[in-house]
């Protein structure tokens, strides 16, 4: 669905973006992770023929970007760095006006498309104030209905739940999955990593320009190998754990163990009242901030 | 994306503000002049307005001459300016880009909003100029110029369409310039500024001996040949050099505009 192969970019001086490999299969919700100022936007940018490469080449559904933009880009939904409209406007008018200046929005089906779009994001309630009215969480919604509008194959999102409160970042987390139920591939780039961790199914990390991750997300959060038995019963659990117990945390222990349900088994057997068994992961955080501590933010 | 370009134009009440103003200055000079009756001398002040006393009609010229030192200019830099420049301002280049709206097709789509505009500009102006001028002031046959015999209200108002292609043409120079810097700049201020020092350089190098070799080619200088129209026999020169002039301007701007924006980094 979207593939780089070394692609850079150069300002100058300064390589923003290094030779980097992207690889997003078609069905995937792929998380685009990276600090602020590692050419995480650049990136995006370029696979929408935004901004030149200065090196390398995107595919996108298959085809070369920029070069291909005109086929291409109709089939994908975007959100970039936040949305942007025309204040003047109601939010209809302004899904109305983008949705017309391009190809593959067509006249008759355009209404019914607005509301279906405004609907999914719930915002289909909304007057015909215009946007310059709207609240953060309103605006980023309305954003979120113009990459709707024509049921793209891909959406590339950034940040998609900005300004919006917890039951907002739900609604959208459930929208995401079904549409990719559906068949669409979602892209996200997001700081909120926890978001990422629930939605996504592949991530890739970049930092300073250069991809330092790109997995499968079981994968990156691979286990550690110790698994945490909380239990009442915590000196026979001793016992039965033996050698494996690494330590003790009040009422929990932390054992290595490459197989959970065997030693669950084992301390069940031996008569240890199991209240939690809990297999540990490194979370994303962990992953990402060990792969992003060490690099210079470019200037 | 044409289509979409030109009813936001349309619509969008900065328009119809803008041609308002416009309309308003001559209206009030010919206001002034018709409760005082005081023309001004021959040679004094805005072109035709001496002789607009006798002949209304001739107010259409007259209103052109009147907004073309500086509101005509201004208007038009101000739409011009903000084509590509307001649209990165606002955020919304890059979703229009990716929508996607071709570069050449949005450039292209731009530039025809800013042609319907001075067209709607220049045409009203003189319209209003024409109805108002005749209303207050009769319509006698003129002498000409430079002597020989007056015109007709035919030859009158076939020599007022010319002009308003003319000062049309003019224009379309400056909103080159105006385009040309919004595909340089993020802001539509600076390009409207910039357009209109370009402008304000070229009006005082005019009016400087020092500068002669220069005032052939500079922007502004021929925009009021199209008095020579109003000649008997017309006087084609500074009205061919002028039309020449514009086309080069036109051309070169439109060419870099075009040049920059393809290959433009999109970071707004």
């Amino acid at each position: 669905m979207i593939r780089t192969n070394g692609l850079t970019k150069r300002y100058g001086k300064q390589t923003v973006v290094d030779s980097i490999d992207l690889d997003v299969r078609t069905g995937d919700r792929f998380g685009f992770l990276g600090p602020n100022g590692s050419g995480k936007s650049t990136t995006v940018r370029m696979l929408l023929g935004l901004v030149f490469p200065t090196g390398g080449d995107v595919e996108v559904l298959g085809e070369s970007m920029p070069r291909a933009g005109r086929r291409v880009l109709p089939q994908v939904g975007a959100l970039i760095e936040g949305p942007a409209y025309y204040k003047h406007l109601s939010g209809r008018a302004n899904l109305r006006y983008i949705d017309a200046a391009g190809p593959g929005g067509s006249r008759r089906s355009r209404k019914a498309r607005i509301e279906e779009a405004l609907e999914r994001v719930h915002l289909n309630k909304v007057d015909e104030r215009p946007v310059k009215a709207y609240s953060l969480g309103m605006k980023q919604r309305l954003g979120l209905a113009a990459a709707l509008l024509r049921a793209p194959k891909l959406l590339v999102l950034d940040e998609p739940t900005n300004g919006l409160d917890p039951q907002g970042m739900l609604e959208i987390r459930e929208l995401l999955i079904e549409l990719n139920r559906n068949g669409t591939t979602v892209f996200l780039s997001s700081h909120l990593l926890h978001e990422v961790e629930e939605l996504c199914t592949r991530a890739a990390v970049i930092n300073a320009g250069k991809l330092v991750a790109q997995d499968d997300i079981d994968v990156l959060r691979a286990p550690t190998g110790m698994v945490h038995v909380r239990t009442p019963d915590i000196d026979l659990a001793s016992y039965v754990i033996g050698e494996a117990l690494t330590r003790r945390e009040g009422d929990m222990l932390i054992a290595r163990s490459s197989d959970a349900a065997s030693l669950n088994y084992a301390l069940v057997n031996a008569g240890v009242r199991v209240t939690e068994l809990i297999v540990e992961r490194r979370s994303l955080e962990d992953v990402f901030l060990e792969l992003t501590e060490t690099a210079d933010v470019p200037q | 994306m044409i289509s979409v370009e030109l009813r936001q134009l349309l619509t969008r009440p900065r328009t119809w503000v803008s041609i308002l103003l416009l309309i308003g200055l001559p209206v009030t000079v010919a206001i002034f002049l018709q409760a005082t009756k005081v023309a001004p001398r021959p040679g004094d002040g805005p072109a035709f307005l001496s002789q607009v006393l006798s002949n209304g009609t001739l107010f259409a010229a007259a209103a052109l001459a009147i907004v073309l030192p500086l509101f005509l200019p201004v208007a038009v830099l101000v739409i011009a300016g903000d084509t590509i420049a307001g649209e990165a301002q606002a955020g919304t280049l890059r979703y229009l880009l990716s929508r996607p709206v071709g570069r050449t097709r949005l450039l292209v789509a731009k530039l025809i909003s800013v042609i319907v505009f001075v067209t709607l500009a220049v045409v009203l102006v003189a319209g209003v100029g024409y109805i108002v001028g005749s209303l207050m002031f009769g319509s006698a046959p003129i002498p000409s110029l430079s002597g020989g015999p007056p015109l007709t209200p035919g030859q009158t108002a076939v020599r007022i369409i010319v002009s308003v292609l003319y000062v049309g043409v003019s224009m379309l120079g400056v909103a080159s310039f105006g385009l040309f810097l919004s595909t340089l700049t993020d802001a539509p201020l600076a390009a409207t500024l910039g357009g209109l020092a370009v402008l304000v350089t070229s009006g005082v190098l005019d009016q400087l001996d020092a500068a002669a070799s220069v005032k052939p080619y500079l922007p502004t200088h021929y925009w009021l040949s199209f008095v020579d129209l109003f000649r008997n026999p017309v006087l084609w020169r500074g009205i061919e050099r002028g039309l020449a002039l514009q086309a080069v301007y036109v051309f070169v701007l439109l060419g870099a505009s075009w040049a920059v924006f393809m290959t433009k980094d999109i970071t707004s």
